[in-house]
């Protein structure tokens, strides 16, 4: 993701910019490039909202067109909770799968499910079918359902791909007339990668993304937005108590850096932390002003009855007794327990 | 949506609250009353922290004194800034390095002022 007001990268997760501090609003950013693998041959996420057509979807799938059927188009599109869908979902269905999604080919032969998980959208392109009453046509073999790397070389040049076997592939003369009319055609057997059973059959692919952890798919849920207590740590640490202050203090620092790696739940906890040892100290430095106030009101109010302390007063008295000389003044310091 | 009021609530408060502590400063001088908010942790323990003085200093500063007002302390003229700064944009961007400073110089300031000699007997109130 890139933060909408500086341009910077933000992690999955973060929910302000690291740099700005912006709040990231997750429906306008394009959270695709988060989990894309261009290495992989995915889609770019460009190509979202483009149409696609089932003759491009073979064509880059490697499967022969045997039905001949007119290229029916569908369109990736995103909903209100940002989960993708395909405009035409009776050929062309995308499921969460994993990490990643699945885009699965249904062929119109094959009896789709009344019930689809998604609900379809509205379709874009509404093509003019052409009325021809086709005879059933064979269901669409897509087996063996490989993810085949799409070869973006151009046929000019020789492919360079480290799969690729040095035998298998032709080595001709650029502009010789003898040369193969489209190497790319066999090569893509080459490149095949092994079967690693996660590929299911009738025309369901692998995981178009998520084969690596590079990025994973969440929905982009509102989450509250974090605050680091700061200012209230920095009137607590000035005002009222400076020992939960400074913690405070400490704990709204943690939670602003935690924030800026994007560690959105430790940064909560922080945050809460010091929220409630702010709020304790300030509650404990207005009972004990509270309380301290009280308490020396009582004590002078009982010091000028001279009823209650009986300790001033025996304190008071002596002096009254032995007014000069430096012996009763020794005695004066004695504690008043030890002497009674 | 909903956030926006209750931060709006918050900074009333604060604000009223300053703006109170700084009228109650201004008329009454702490050296005189004695129901001024103390620092009990001083009160009890003879240690000074980082906010002693604070209310010497607010009056010192409210009266134009600002020598006299950074002698009872040093901390509240630029923490005061930082806290209007932050309750005003809480996501302004700082180093994390300026925060943890700013704890190191607190810390700092409270081990300072508590050493019993003369040059570190001026940061005391």
């Amino acid at each position: 993701m890139f933060c909408l007001k500086c341009g910077a990268i933000i992690q999955a997760g973060a929910t302000v910019c690291p740099r700005c501090h912006a709040p990231v609003e997750a429906k306008k950013t394009d959270n695709f490039n988060s989990f894309k693998d261009y290495s992989k041959g995915d889609y770019r996420s460009d190509d979202f909202g483009k149409s696609y057509s089932a003759d491009d979807y073979r064509q880059e799938q490697d499967v022969p067109n045997t039905k001949q059927e007119e290229s029916s188009r569908f369109q990736l599109k995103r909903d209100s909770n940002f989960n993708l869908h395909s405009s035409d979902s009776s050929k062309f269905q995308i499921k969460p799968e994993g990490f990643g999604l699945r885009l699965s080919h249904q062929p119109e032969s094959a009896d789709a499910p009344a019930s689809q998980p998604h609900e379809p959208l509205a379709p874009v392109h509404e093509q003019p079918t052409n009325s021809q009453p086709t005879p059933v046509p064979p269901p669409v073999q897509l087996n063996p359902p490989t993810y085949v790397r799409p070869t973006y070389t151009s046929p000019n040049q020789p492919i360079q791909q480290p799969y690729a076997q040095p035998e298998s592939v032709p080595t001709w003369k650029e502009d010789s007339p003898d040369a193969p009319p489209t190497p790319l055609a066999a090569a893509p057997q080459a490149y095949q990668q092994p079967d690693n059973g996660t590929s299911s059959s009738n025309g369901t692919l692998p995981p178009l993304y998520g084969q690596s952890n590079f990025g994973t798919y969440q929905p982009d849920t509102p989450r509250e937005p974090v605050h680091d207590h700061l200012a209230l740590s920095i009137f607590t640490t000035l005002c009222c108590c400076q020992l939960g202050g400074v913690v405070a203090i400490i704990f709204s620092v943690k939670a602003r850096n935690a924030l800026q790696r994007g560690d959105y739940e430790s940064a909560k906890s922080s945050a809460k932390a010091a929220l409630w040892i702010s709020l304790i100290s300030i509650l404990l430095t207005i009972l004990f002003w509270f309380g301290g106030t009280l308490l020396e009101a009582a004590n002078t109010g009982s010091y000028d009855e001279g009823s209650d302390n009986e300790q001033e007063q025996y304190l008071n008295v002596e002096p009254d007794v032995q007014e000069e000389g430096a012996a009763p003044k020794a005695k004066l310091n004695i504690d008043p327990k030890d002497r009674l | 949506m909903s956030r926006m009021p209750v931060q709006v609530i918050v900074r009333v408060i604060f604000c009223a609250v300053v703006l109170c502590a700084c009228v109650i400063a201004y008329i009454f001088d702490p050296e005189e009353t004695t129901w001024l908010p103390k620092c009990y942790l001083h009160e009890y323990t003879g240690i000074l922290c980082a906010g002693c003085g604070n209310t010497r200093a607010l009056h010192a500063l409210l009266h134009g004194r600002i020598a006299e007002s950074f002698g009872y302390n040093l901390l509240l003229f630029p923490l005061g800034i930082l806290f209007f700064v932050l309750l005003w944009k809480p996501n302004i961007t700082c180093r994390p390095g300026f925060l943890w400073g700013v704890i190191v110089t607190i810390a700092l300031f409270t081990v300072l002022r508590n050493i019993p000699c003369y040059p570190f007997t001026l940061l005391a109130p």
